[in-house]
C-alpha cells in the first residue's frame, strides 16, 4: 500500500526532530572534539573548528608528556572489567537464587537490599572508608573492586529477568542429573545473554566513570584511573583546557568502541521481553 | 569431552579478556611502594610541580627524610581530608586547603580540630611580620591559627588599554569607584558593550566589594555580619551595577563566552586578583598587550585601592608523628624567596612573604600588561589587602550571600528604586538569621 501525504509528512517531521535533537546531543562532543585540536591561542576564539591550518595535535603531546596516560588508561581497564565481571557474577548468581528458589525471608532480604539503593553514597563513605583501610585496601585496586563487587541493581535486573523463564527447564534440567551451580551455568546464563549484554555495558561505563570513592581512595599516581589523572590538571585557578580535552577524548574512546563492538547485546538486552529456549 | 563453554556470551567474555590482558601488563610493570616520612597534600598542578622543585633540597639537607607529595584535586582535598579526620586514618602531615573550605574544618571544640595550633610557631618565627598579617585571619578560629598562607591574592582592575585610549579616557584618573561609575556610564552600549563584568548570581565579586569595604561573612568571633550596615550599603550599591535599566556590568559566565566577551570588547574592565591575570594570559592570548592594569577604585578619596578574592593555606595535621618536621618543610616551602620568585613567573600569585617581593621576577615588565610590572603592582598593593575571618560554616555563608543577591537583583529588575532598601535589608537579615539558626545549633 502506498503511504499517504500525512503519513510522509509525519515522518519527515519526525526524521527533522530526531535530526535536531542528535545535532544537539553531539554538540557538545563536537566541541570537545575541535577543542583537542585546537592550540591555546585558537582555542576559545573559533567556537568550533579553527582553519585546517591551525588545527594541531600539540594537546595529545603535551598530554603524553604530562602524565603516563597508558598506564592510566590501563590501570581504568583492569578496574573497570574487574569490577564488572565480578558484578556480573554475583548479580547474576544472587538474582537467580532470589529468583528460582524459596527460603526463608526472602522476601525480607529482597527488601532490605532494594532499601539499601535509597542511601545516599555519602553516608557510607567514612565507615566504608575506615573498612577499607582496616582490611589493608588502602592506594589498592581491590580497595575499589571490593566495595562494588556486588551490585544490588544488577541483582534485581538479573531477578527480575529470570522470574520469566519457566521452572519446567530447571526441572527437565534436575531430572538429567544437573547440579544446581550447572543450572545456573549451563541453562540460565545463557538464557540471560542479552541481559548480561546490557548490564556489561552499563556497568562499565559506571565504573568507569567514576570518579568520588577512587579519588579518595588512591594515592600514589601511578594506580589513578582516568578520571582522576585527567582530574588532575584541572588547576585552582586554571585549567589545562586543551591537554584536558585530548585526554576526554581519548578517555571516551574505549566505551565507545565496546559500544559499537556489543551494541547488538545492548540493544537486545534493553529490548528483552521474550524467553529464549 | 564436553568443550568448556563460556555462558555469559561475547559481551561478558571480552570484558573478562580486558581484565586478564590489562591485569597481567600491571602485573608485569608494579609500582614501587615508597616509605616516606612526610606526606604532603596539594590541590594546585601549579604548586605541585613547584614543590617536587623543591622537595630534593630539602631531603638533602635533612638526611633519612622522604617527602611523599601527592596532588589531589580541590574537591577530593575536602572529602578525602574529612574522611580521613573523622576516621583518623592515612592522615597526611602536611595539606593545602583552598580558603573557601578551610573554615569548615575547624568545627567542633578546638581540641578536636584535625589541624595543629600553630600559633606560637609563627610568632616564634615573626610571621605576622614578615608575611601580610591579614593573610592569616582567613585560617583562624577562636584566636588560634592553624595554616600557613600561601598567598596574598590583592584584587587590580584588569582594563581594556586600548579602548580607553581610544575613548579618551585616563585610567590615572579614576580614583574612585564614582569616578569608575561615571566613566562606565560613558562607556555603556546596553545589549553591546559593558564597563564591567560583575556576577549578579554568585557571590564571589560581591564578597571583593564587601571586603574592601571591611565587611565580610563572619567576625573574628565567628559572628555572621551577612545583615550588617556594611552589607546592606554594599548590597544597595552593587545592585544597581549589575541589574536594572541603568546598568553598568554584565555576567557571561567563564570559558570560551567571557573570552569572545573580552576579545570583542564587550567587557571593558575586569576585576583581577593575581591569580587572574594569568588566566586571562592563558586563556585570552589574543588581547596580548591591549590589555593593563590599575588599582581597584576606592570607595572614598584615599580609601584602600584593593581587595581580595580567592586563597589557600597550608595546615599541618595534629596527627603528624613529626611536627617540627613538618613545620620546617612549610617553612621550606613558604620562604625560600627565589623559588617564590619563580613560582611568581608562572603562576602570577604573589607569595605572602614581604621579602620575596624584592625578587626580579616581581619588577619584570610584561608584554601582555603592556609592559607593566605587574608584581611589583601587586606588591605595593598587597599591604592593603583586607582581613576576612572564616567560621565552619563559611560554605552556607557564602551560599546564603549569593541567594540574597539573586533576590536583591531580581526585586531591582522588577521594581527598581521603589522599596529596595528596605527590601535590602530584610532579604539580608533573613539569610542571615538562617545563617545564626544554623550556627546555634554548634554549641562550640
Amino acid at each position: 500500500m502506498k503511504p499517504n501525504r500525512l503519513t510522509v509528512f509525519a515522518r519527515g517531521v519526525t526524521y527533522v526532530t530526531l535530526c535536531l535533537m542528535a545535532a544537539l546531543t553531539l554538540t557538545p562532543l563536537l566541541w570537545l572534539l575541535a577543542a583537542a585540536f585546537k592550540g591555546q591561542n585558537e582555542l576559545f576564539h573559533y567556537v568550533f573548528f579553527p582553519p585546517p591550518g591551525l588545527l594541531t595535535v600539540v594537546n595529545f603531546q603535551e598530554l603524553w608528556e604530562a602524565m603516563p596516560f597508558g598506564r592510566y588508561m590501563l590501570n581504568s581497564v583492569f578496574v573497570a572489567s574487574t569490577t564488572v565481571v565480578v558484578q556480573l557474577f554475583f548479580g547474576s548468581l544472587a538474582g537467580f537464587a532470589l529468583a528460582k528458589y524459596e527460603f526463608k525471608g526472602k522476601r525480607l532480604f529482597m527488601v532490605l537490599m532494594l532499601a539499601t539503593l535509597m542511601i545516599p553514597g555519602q553516608v557510607t563513605m567514612a565507615p566504608l572508608y575506615e573498612l577499607i583501610y582496616r582490611l589493608g585496601l588502602m592506594d589498592s585496586f581491590p580497595g575499589l573492586i571490593v566495595p562494588q563487587a556486588v551490585s544490588v541493581f544488577g541483582i534485581f535486573l538479573f531477578r527480575q529477568y529470570l522470574l520469566q523463564v519457566p521452572d519446567e527447564l530447571m526441572h527437565a534440567a534436575r531430572i538429567d542429573g544437573c547440579s544446581e551451580f550447572r543450572i545456573y551455568w549451563d541453562i540460565m546464563m545463557p538464557i540471560s545473554r542479552p541481559m548480561v549484554g546490557a548490564f556489561c555495558l552499563t556497568s562499565f561505563m559506571a565504573t568507569w566513570n567514576s570518579f568520588l570513592w577512587p579519588q579518595i581512595i588512591l594515592h600514589h599516581s601511578g594506580r589513578f584511573t582516568l578520571p582522576v589523572a585527567l582530574n588532575q590538571l584541572v588547576g585552582q585557578y586554571q585549567q589545562e583546557y586543551g591537554t584536558l580535552m585530548a585526554g576526554t577524548l581519548l578517555s571516551i574512546l574505549p566505551v565507545l568502541i565496546l559500544f559499537l563492538l556489543l551494541q547488538r547485546e545492548f540493544v537486545e538486552g534493553l529490548t528483552a521481553g521474550a524467553v529464549k529456549g | 569431552m564436553r568443550s568448556f563453554r563460556f555462558p555469559f556470551g561475547a559481551a561478558a567474555g571480552c570484558i573478562l579478556a580486558l581484565a586478564v590482558l590489562a591485569g597481567a601488563w600491571l602485573a608485569q610493570h608494579p609500582i614501587e611502594r615508597q616509605k616516606s616520612t612526610l606526606t604532603l597534600w596539594t590541590f594546585a598542578p601549579t604548586h605541585y610541580e613547584a614543590y617536587k622543585e623543591a622537595v630534593p633540597s630539602f631531603e638533602k639537607a635533612n638526611p633519612g627524610v622522604k617527602v611523599d607529595l601527592q596532588l589531589v584535586s580541590g574537591p577530593a582535598v575536602t572529602s578525602r581530608l574529612q574522611a580521613a579526620f573523622w576516621s583518623d586514618l592515612d592522615v597526611p602531615d602536611l595539606v593545602e586547603v583552598p580558603i573557601d573550605f578551610a573554615g569548615t574544618f575547624f568545627r567542633g571544640r578546638l581540641e578536636n580540630v584535625g589541624f595543629a595550633d600553630l600559633t606560637e610557631r609563627i610568632e616564634q618565627a615573626g610571621l605576622m611580620q614578615r608575611m601580610v598579617s591579614s593573610r592569616f585571619s582567613p585560617y583562624m578560629s577562636r584566636g588560634r591559627i592553624f595554616g600557613l598562607p600561601h598567598d596574598v591574592h590583592p584584587v587590580m582592575m584588569a582594563y581594556r588599554r586600548d579602548i580607553f585610549e581610544k575613548e579618551g579616557i585616563d585610567a590615572d584618573s579614576i580614583k574612585t569607584w564614582d569616578d569608575f561609575i561615571r566613566v562606565g556610564r560613558k562607556l555603556t552600549v546596553p545589549g553591546k558593550r559593558y564597563m564591567l563584568e560583575l556576577f549578579d548570581t554568585r557571590d564571589a565579586h560581591l564578597a571583593s566589594c564587601l571586603f574592601q569595604r571591611g565587611g565580610g561573612y563572619f567576625t573574628p568571633e565567628g559572628e555572621c555580619i551577612l545583615d550588617n550596615e556594611i552589607s546592606v550599603q554594599t548590597m544597595l550599591w552593587y545592585v544597581p551595577l549589575v541589574a536594572g535599566k541603568d546598568k553598568i556590568s554584565n555576567n557571561l559566565g567563564a570559558g570560551q563566552v567571557l573570552t569572545k566577551a573580552v576579545e570583542d570588547g564587550y567587557f571593558v574592565c575586569l576585576l583581577a586578583p593575581d591569580w587572574r591575570t594569568k588566566t586571562f594570559e592563558t586563556t585570552i592570548p589574543r588581547v596580548a598587550g591591549k590589555m593593563a592594569l590599575m588599582p581597584l577604585p576606592a570607595v572614598e578619596p584615599d580609601g584602600r585601592r584593593t581587595s581580595t578574592w580567592g586563597g589557600t593555606m597550608l595546615g599541618i595535621t595534629k596527627s603528624s608523628p613529626d611536627q617540627d618536621l613538618a613545620w620546617k618543610f612549610a617553612l621550606h616551602l613558604y620562604l625560600d624567596q627565589q623559588e617564590l620568585g619563580e613560582r611568581f613567573r608562572g603562576t602570577n600569585i604573589m607569595p605572602a612573604l614581604r621579602s620575596a617581593w624584592d625578587q626580579p621576577a616581581f619588577h619584570e615588565p610584561r608584554p601582555y600588561w603592556n609592559q607593566q610590572p605587574i608584581g611589583a603592582m601587586f606588591a605595593k598593593l598587597a599591604p592593603q589587602v583586607p582581613f576576612q575571618y572564616t567560621s565552619p560554616f563559611i560554605t552556607t555563608a557564602k551560599a546564603k550571600l549569593g541567594e540574597a543577591l539573586v533576590a536583591c537583583v531580581q526585586y531591582y529588575n522588577a521594581s527598581g528604586d521603589k522599596g529596595f532598601e528596605a527590601f535590602t535589608r530584610a532579604r539580608l537579615k533573613k539569610s542571615a538569621d538562617e545563617l545564626r539558626t544554623l550556627i546555634r545549633r554548634n554549641p562550640y
